[in-house]
């Protein structure tokens, strides 16, 4: 996390959960980045990511995993968009995408 | 002295018998080592090439012990457990490799998502401590945007 502020840059996580649910994963997993909740699938609509019928728990429609990166005004430098929800993006390829940005 | 026709070997006998339950087990247990290896080593997450492997042994090894003990002869009752068993070793294995080969891949199409070069859409939303987050409080810094499914 020092390697991306060293960057100048800010994690954000989105899901649709709710604020409760966010909470208690921000406090099991020790995160010290916000988890916005976005139940009403704004933010996931806005970037194109709606899974209809994805069902994770309580909520039918879910975003499709993705991670953005967005420059300082805001305009999308690099995305990544698994095509199998299993696999997740790692932390080094992150960094190694921000520092060519900067 | 018994006069069933049963092969000499009584070592040979026992092992196929067990077969399906060691197979169970194994499967099982892929199961289960799944579960903690997504959490404990991303290499394995991303290709678990290494770990399914292990469900297929532990299908062969039912399938090779239910047939042992069908052909053997045996009991109705150990045929019938055997079976048993290699049902439960089947799905185990069957809903694992599943989820891992086919059902993780079912997303929707990529095009509509936000492209690189796009200016990121504005958004309002709560944070985990319900304060109100814009996007545009983030200008002048760059962000790494995460969206994921939720938790479990």
């Amino acid at each position: 996390m020092e390697e991306i502020r060293a960057a100048n840059a800010r994690v954000v996580a989105i899901c649709v959960d709710s604020v409760e649910k966010n909470a208690k994963v921000v406090e099991n997993l020790d995160l010290t980045f916000p988890i916005l909740s976005d139940p009403k699938l704004e933010a996931t609509k806005a970037f194109g990511l709606l899974h209809e019928g994805g069902y994770r728990g309580d909520t039918p429609d879910i975003a499709r995993p993705a991670v953005f990166i967005l420059d300082q005004q805001g305009a999308v430098r690099w995305r990544h968009l698994t095509d199998n929800w299993r696999v997740r993006v790692r932390p080094e390829t992150v960094l190694e995408q921000l520092s060519e940005i900067l | 002295m018994t006069t069933e026709t049963v092969p000499a070997d009584n070592n040979l006998k026992r092992w196929p018998k067990h077969a399906v339950w060691i197979g169970l087990v194994i499967a099982a247990g892929n199961f289960r080592l799944y579960y903690y290896i997504i959490f404990t080593s991303p290499d394995l997450r991303d290709a678990p090439w290494i770990n399914m492997p292990l469900s297929w042994l532990g299908l062969a090894l039912a399938v090779t012990g239910t047939w042992h003990v069908v052909r053997q002869g045996r009991g109705v009752m150990k045929k019938g457990l055997a079976m048993t068993a290699l049902l439960l070793t089947f799905f185990l294995v069957g809903l694992a490799n599943w989820y891992v080969f086919s059902f993780s891949y079912t997303l929707p199409e990529s095009f509509t998502a936000t492209a690189t070069g796009d200016v990121a859409p504005e958004f309002a939303l709560l944070d985990h401590e319900n304060q109100p987050i814009n996007l545009s409080d983030y200008r002048g810094k760059n962000v790494v945007l995460v969206f994921y499914r939720g938790d479990w």
